[in-house]
């Protein structure tokens, strides 16, 4: 096997009990090259760089490794937050008994000069808890580096970045790329994909079906098709699903909102999908205020004629407000209930429901056979569940509800292109039904082509500006956020 | 529901009634823990662990009675369940406290202290009802305290509970100067001796609340929210959970239970003494990990904690009976804990290959499940 090889598998089988997560998987991987892998829900991508960054072994197949040095970075980041950037890239590296310090950051200044980052905003001494998402990621780099990771596995790496960020993470892989170090990117982001990636290795049910391809070779039309077995999509951005148009807002309905700084007043009609975009700072804190997690962010906020001042997310939930996050397990999962009380739960405290009822168990499972996803045990916990499923539950547990206001908070998050469209439908569906949609995403295209107007958030968090999405297209956007 | 069939297109759901083997990796790989229970099992939230502690503690009297019969006899075994009736008590408010993910380590020492009260007070001329309501009132009282301090001030359980448990302690001597003191009123014994429907009273009490616990905490929809604050607290109060409210009433139950069982021990005894419930809190914690509960919250149920009590009593008993030297009854509990533990482990993980014994609890604290890349995210 030649030095440059850095993974070669063959016929990789893996299962979970009964489930066959892999069947046979074939992948190749090279010194000096971004690959991108890539598949759908429940594909096996998660389950293969279980294998690559040797955390699990296979059950059958060949898999020949020609380094043992293989980094993972985790769509959750892994950052110890109370420590120093220094000591988290170095922690894992430390001999002898003592913690030097002085060596310690110069491997710190050393691995982020490769990086690029050599005097920039990272220091040794900064404290990892404060640096921003994007940066956390780049000092878990570093810290794969800094173990001599010949193979780096990226998993979701662009999920929560704005363009901007992604730019400079790009930035960042192809130095490695450069140095020879070999880079695996797992994204549903097309777009990105075709930005850095150099092949691509597509995997449907547990098998590879496109291996190794050139990206230059392979269009985006073919990618979905071998994802998926059938052409039903079509890829994001060539059709935008054009928001419908909504009537005009009145005082009575809808919400008004008025941030006090700046004067800016924005008036949503019910029904109507507004995105929010930006740095995280300005949508984060409009959505505390409407929660009722702050009691003054500098909005004010009316719903339906009403001022809307809720105490708590308890009083904001049952004034009719429902909140999603794409963060599924620190803000939506509860993990040790089961499907079925994770889907009720909102339903329970809105309609003061006192108890449990079997009904809830019908009502559950025709929520699950509308949504996609009826194989599944309603009674079991919902770790068995892939991440747009979970989703999937997660907005189910909004549905049928008296709901004025539902707030997003980047719903989309690690969920594949197909159950993208299936969440995109459900939420329009609830829009329709009268309610007024906030959706805070840093995908700028997403919010292209679901939202109706969208509300440009300045980087120190004002908002700036209401556009039209029929009017305006991805670039003036990253414009008027000021994310270039 | 209409609304959502609207949702799907034609061609989905052609493509959805093709393709049935899309859904394969969301069949329930997960936990055997309900899968193939029979409705009324899983819907009151009984699972595996439940049914192996009881047949561990079916096993355990048995194997004893290979070699001392006596073990099986109807006066022993009404021994057993007589002794072990204060601790399943607080036994329950215990449970419902780990269930937050939370701890109370406080209630040995209310234990001591309603007893101090009540009969202090008894003796002051407050008469039996007096007796009662000061002592259940002692248990309230300072589980509010560890309520306010844990989900107002937000300080930690554990701490608070610690806390709370040295001060009552001490304040259980300050009041007798150390002494103890006899029960003075008369109908007070009344208590222990009643009967309901010809049940003794502490028997159906005891055995009452455990139903009670259950049929709470599995069917009505805020003993789901003790569970869901004890699977992940953030999530719980983004959805509308009252977070706040339920964890003062949890520690306010547990302290409750603290001193009801205190009540009706002091009416059998008939004597108060100033440390009569040290180390109760121990047990009371152990006895619901036994049963299935996770100190990391979000499981456990009546039924385990229950059981989980009677097998803590019943290695007392063995041990008596078998002449082994009493001083050996902690590390017989002791082992007791870990194989229960470890048993529940094996049990309840979805492989359920001899493997995963080694590999991390699957009862994690919430915060760490967003660094598992199995959990709910892409694969």
């Amino acid at each position: 096997m030649s030095a440059n090889v850095l993974v070669s598998a063959q016929g990789v089988t893996k299962s979970f009990g009964s489930t066959k997560a892999l069947v046979d998987v074939s992948i190749t991987l090279l010194r000096g090259e971004i690959h991108a892998l890539l598949g759908g829900n429940g594909a096996g991508k998660s389950t293969l760089i279980g294998i690559l960054s040797q955390n699990s072994s296979p059950d059958g197949g060949a898999i020949h490794f020609g380094t043992e040095k293989v980094a993972v970075v985790h769509q959750e980041l892994a950052i110890l937050p109370e420590l120093t950037v220094a000591e988290n890239i170095t922690i894992g590296t430390q001999r002898g008994p003592a913690f030097t310090w002085r060596r310690a950051a110069e491997e710190t200044e050393r691995v982020l000069e490769m990086l690029g980052q050599g005097h920039g905003e990272i220091r040794p001494e900064t404290i990892a808890g404060t640096l921003q998402l994007h940066q956390m990621q780049l000092v878990e780099i570093a810290r794969a580096l800094s173990s001599g990771a010949d193979l780096i596995l990226l998993d979701e790496p662009t999920a929560s970045l704005t363009l901007d960020e992604t730019g400079k993470l790009f930035a960042v892989l192809r130095a490695l790329r450069a140095k020879g170090i070999g880079l695996v990117l797992v994204s549903h982001r097309m777009h990105e994909i075709r930005q850095v990636a150099d092949r691509a290795t597509v995997l449907r049910d547990g098998r590879t079906v496109v291996d190794r391809r050139a990206l230059s070779e392979i269009d985006d039309a073919t990618i979905l098709r071998e994802m998926f077995g059938t052409a039903l999509l079509s890829p994001e951005g060539e059709h935008p699903i054009h928001a419908t148009t909504t009537p005009a807002p009145n005082s009575q309905t809808g919400l008004h909102l008025h941030h006090k700084a700046t004067g800016i007043r924005v008036d949503v009609a019910p029904g109507s999908i507004i995105g929010l975009a930006g740095t995280p700072q300005g949508p984060a804190s409009l959505f505390d205020t409407l929660l009722g997690l702050s009691r003054d962010d500098g909005w004010e906020a009316i719903v339906e004629g009403k001022p809307w001042r809720p105490r708590s997310p308890r009083a904001a939930v049952k004034r009719g407000l429902g909140y999603i996050s794409g963060d599924r397990a620190a803000k939506g999962v509860f993990p040790e209930l089961s499907i079925r009380d994770n889907a009720m739960i909102a339903r329970q405290v809105v309609r003061r429901v006192s108890v449990r009822r079997p009904s809830e168990i019908h009502a559950v499972r025709a929520q699950a056979a509308a949504l996609g996803f009826s194989h599944v045990d309603v009674e079991a916990p919902p770790r068995s569940l892939s991440g747009g499923t979970m989703q999937k539950v997660l907005i189910a547990r909004w549905l049928d509800l008296p709901l004025k206001v539902l707030l997003l908070e980047e719903p989309t998050r690690g969920v594949d292109v197909r159950t993208k469209t299936d969440l995109y439908a459900m939420i329009r569906t609830l829009a329709e039904s009268g309610v007024v949609v906030l959706w805070w995403s840093t995908e700028n295209r997403e919010l292209l082509s679901i939202s109706s107007q969208i509300l440009a958030f300045t980087v120190n968090g004002d908002p700036q500006l209401l556009v039209d999405t029929r009017s305006t297209n991805e670039a003036e956007l990253v414009h008027h956020t000021g994310t270039t | 529901m209409m609304k959502l069939r609207a949702m799907i297109t034609q061609k989905e759901q052609m493509e959805q009634t093709m393709n049935p083997q899309k859904s394969r990796v969301e069949s329930a790989s997960g936990s055997r823990r309900f899968g193939r229970a029979p409705l009324w099992r899983r819907a009151a939230g009984l699972g595996g662990t439940e049914l192996v502690v009881a047949v561990a503690l079916v096993l355990l009297v048995l194997a004893t009675s290979v070699f001392r019969p006596v073990v099986l006899s109807a006066n022993n075994l009404e021994n057993v369940i007589q002794a072990a009736l204060p601790l399943i008590i607080l036994a329950m408010g215990q449970l419902v406290v780990v269930a937050t993910a939370g701890i109370d380590l406080s209630v040995g020492s209310v234990f001591s202290l309603s007893g101090m009260v009540s009969a202090t007070v008894m003796h002051s001329g407050g008469g039996a009802v007096g007796g009662v309501l000061a002592g259940l009132a002692t248990g309230l009282v300072i589980g509010l305290i560890n309520g306010f301090l844990i989900a107002i001030v937000k300080m930690a359980a554990f701490i608070v509970t610690l806390v709370t448990m040295s001060v009552g302690a001490s304040l259980a001597f300050v009041i007798t100067g150390g002494n103890s003191v006899p029960v003075s009123s008369p109908g007070f014994t009344e208590i222990y001796s009643g009967n309901v429907l010809g049940i003794p009273n502490y028997y159906f009490f005891a055995f009452l609340l455990v139903i009670v616990v259950q049929l709470f905490m599995a069917f009505l929809v805020p003993g789901r929210w003790i569970y869901a604050i004890g699977s992940n607290q953030r999530a719980a109060s983004l959805v509308g959970i009252p977070v706040k409210g339920t964890l003062i009433s949890v520690y306010a139950f547990s302290g409750v239970c603290a001193s009801f069982a205190s009540v009706l021990t002091l009416s059998y005894l008939s004597n108060a003494e100033v440390s009569s419930g040290t180390g109760f809190e121990l047990q009371a914690i152990a006895a619901v990990v036994i049963g299935g509960a996770s100190l990391f919250g979000g499981r456990g149920t009546a039924i385990g904690a229950l059981l989980g009590a009677l097998i803590i009593t019943t290695i007392q008993n063995v041990v008596n009976l078998s002449g082994i030297s009493s001083f050996w009854q902690g590390t017989v509990t002791g082992v007791v804990i870990l194989i229960a533990v470890l048993a529940d482990r094996v049990i309840n993980v979805s492989n359920g290959r001899f493997t995963r014994l080694f590999e991390r609890s699957r009862a994690e604290p919430a915060g760490s499940l967003v660094n598992n890349p199995n959990v709910g995210e892409t694969q």
